[in-house]
């Protein structure tokens, strides 16, 4: 790796690990090297995949829980850099959304729940939404009665995360929730609820009871 | 073990994803799609499809039209309006997230007729959130009914109000008017009728329970009260003589009480008078109250003069002052701990502090100070620390020649627009 690929910039460091823009000094790919310490298996599963809307998973290798994870490198702005210019419309929620449910299909698939979901997590490619940064994944088990560490980011992260119960995959549909009410109106739905029919569907997706948003993100395609 | 990279045939780790050197994917990937959502495989066929979306039509329609009633016995419904779920109870206004006990327990003099209030609150469901502005508009109309009143208790219900400014954040308020005619406690079901412009209705329901208790009034004319030591010797027989829920009125008579007095406990009500020379019911050293309990000490009549220094009235209680005259003291009234003080009519002059708040915690039993004079204070109200948020109101009451009128340290909301200030 060292004699291939060159370090272009640092985009994030932090004590948990940190993600690197890397270059191939032959082809002159750009790529994203992830150095992180955790739980690296749902990267690892995501080698057999690929998905529009999620980066390609090159490599994915662990030693203990340090982890070393080569992606592909998605050119475009965040959803977090766009909002902060105007919102969305409802047309256009609606179509990132569902690209974002297809991404999460095959992460649910894998049984994963992504656990961060939130606009910095989420680059517009052209017209496709792609999801990234799965460091904060984990593999759901049904037996788990609670989430032993706390992840997430607050305001997007769905009650079980504090604690509350285990994170399944509607928890990634509470996060989805808030961040199409994001989307359309700049604020959380306990402080403002989209209007008409997407508000209804926010409503559903953010129930403080699991049990009664989505069942998966097939019927949230639906609904929208 | 290794391999050889199918694109540039370098050789790799046997479990390689990726070849380093010519930076492509040397693994087999799935590409899986999420499938359309359908509901049901009865729906295969198109016959059976059309019968049930027909059914589902009517039924839709149906249920979409029916107006449903939300009604589980209890102060608390959750009610569903397009995908959210609203809280709403009877809940106290320092709980507004907390329904309120489905009794509701309280106590009044025989005849007398009392007023409180019951708060409706309305939030979003599972959280701390207030909803009453948006959820209004969807309501028609709110009404209090009572029902099942035992034959010893009279009680009405007013017709509900908005008033944020009395309870902030409330979705209406319904006073109580009840009258009990007998002791014990007596009963009457109260039920909060929130209807809906869609024609839904919710219901709430309270149980108003409310013990008579005696009311027992104590004169010069069949008690010594003349002395300070005739009020203590008084206050200590009360417990053999009244019940603990009872109201007690001591009429005091027109003589100067020169002993420091303490009153604890029993919600007491003093009543001073003036004869036809003049003479008034007067105290000249300083009078302490504490009571833990939430009655309201009615006080009214009489002069608390002070030498300059000390306080005139400590109070860790709560007590309302009609008509005193409160004079010549470092701090005149001074509402501490747990307390809550009200003043009307009354004189606060030549104090270094007149009325003075520096309660940790109490309830609000009023928030109006009317008509009362403030004169040659050096500060005529100091709020240090007033323990609650309602704002206070000081309607008709006068501010003259103080050093401050109002020094709001703990920069309490006031609302002064009816104050006169000279």
């Amino acid at each position: 790796m060292k004699e291939e690929f060159e370090t272009v910039r640092t985009l994030k460091e932090s004590p948990r690990g940190s993600v690197r823009l890397i270059r191939h000094r032959t082809a002159g790919q750009r790529f994203i090297l992830r150095q992180f310490s955790g739980n690296g298996e749902v990267y690892r599963k995501l080698l057999n995949y690929s998905c529009r809307n999620l980066p390609v998973i090159f490599e994915a290798v662990s030693q203990g829980e340090d982890n070393l994870v080569l992606e592909e490198c998605i050119a475009g702005d965040t959803l977090g850099f766009l909002l902060e210019g105007s919102l969305f419309s409802p047309n256009e929620t609606r179509k990132i959304v569902i690209q974002l449910c297809r991404a999460l299909w095959v992460l649910h698939g894998l049984a994963a729940v992504h656990r961060d979901i939130k606009p910095d997590n989420i680059i517009l490619q052209g017209s496709e939404a792609v999801l990234i940064d799965f460091d904060a994944a984990r593999l759901y088990k049904p037996e788990a009665e609670a989430d032993t560490q706390i992840l997430g980011t607050t305001g997007f992260a769905a009650p079980e995360q504090y604690g509350l119960g285990q994170s399944d995959t509607r928890t990634d549909i509470y996060s989805l929730g808030v961040l199409m009410n994001v989307m359309l109106t700049g604020q959380h739905p306990s402080q403002m609820l989209a209007e008409g029919r997407m508000g209804r569907v926010i409503g559903r997706c953010t129930q403080v009871n699991p049990e009664k948003r989505y069942k998966d993100v097939v019927h949230l395609m639906d609904a929208l | 073990m290794i391999k050889s990279c199918p694109h540039c045939g370098a050789s790799l780790h046997e479990e390689a994803s990726f070849c380093p050197c010519c930076a492509k994917s040397v693994n087999q990937r799935k590409q899986p799609h999420p499938p359309r959502y359908i509901p049901g495989r009865a729906l295969q066929s198109a016959g059976v499809l059309l019968a049930m979306l027909a059914l589902v039509l009517i039924a839709g329609i149906w249920l979409h039209d029916r107006p449903r009633v939300y009604d589980n016995d209890s102060t608390e419904a959750i009610y569903r309006y397009r995908g959210v779920d609203y809280q709403l109870c009877i809940a106290w206004a320092n709980t507004p997230f907390t329904p309120a006990d489905r009794v509701r327990e309280s106590s009044a003099p025989l005849y007398e007729i009392r007023r409180y209030p019951v708060l409706l609150y309305i939030n979003l469901a599972g959280t701390e959130s207030f909803a009453a502005d948006t959820f209004l508009e969807l309501v028609e109309s709110i009404r209090g009914e009572v029902s099942k009143a035992d034959s010893e208790i009279q009680i009405t219900c007013s017709e509900a109000v908005r008033d944020t400014d009395y309870v902030p954040n409330s979705a209406a308020i319904l006073y109580m008017n009840p009258m009990v005619t007998s002791t014990g406690i007596h009963s009457a079901e109260l039920t909060v009728s929130i209807q809906m412009k869609n024609g839904d209705v919710i219901r709430l329901h309270q149980t108003q329970a409310m013990e008579g208790i005696m009311t027992h009034h104590f004169t010069s004319d069949d008690t010594p009260l003349n002395t300070v030591s005739d009020l203590e010797v008084l206050l200590a027989r009360l417990d053999e003589m009244v019940g603990p829920e009872d109201e007690v009125y001591i009429h005091l008579p027109p003589v100067t009480y020169t002993e420091e007095l303490f009153v604890s406990g029993w919600a007491i009500n003093f009543i001073g008078s003036t004869d036809e020379a003049g003479n008034r019911t007067t105290f000249t050293a300083p009078i302490h109250v504490e009571s833990e309990r939430g009655r309201v000490f009615l006080w009214e009549g009489f002069d608390l003069l002070g030498p300059g220094e000390g306080t005139g009235l400590s109070a860790a209680a709560r007590v309302h002052l009609t008509d005193c005259r409160i004079a010549g003291w470092e701090t005149g009234v001074l509402a501490h701990t747990s307390a809550w003080l009200n003043a009307d009519e009354c004189v606060f002059e030549d104090n270094a502090a007149g009325f003075c708040f520096d309660a940790e915690y109490g309830s609000p039993s009023d928030n109006r100070y009317v008509n009362n004079l403030f004169q040659n204070n050096g500060t005529a109200v100091l709020l240090a620390q007033v323990p609650n948020d309602v704002s206070l109101k000081f309607p008709g009451s006068r501010f003259l020649n103080n050093g401050t009128d109002i020094d709001n340290r703990c920069e309490h909301q006031l609302e002064l627009d009816e104050a006169i200030f000279e």
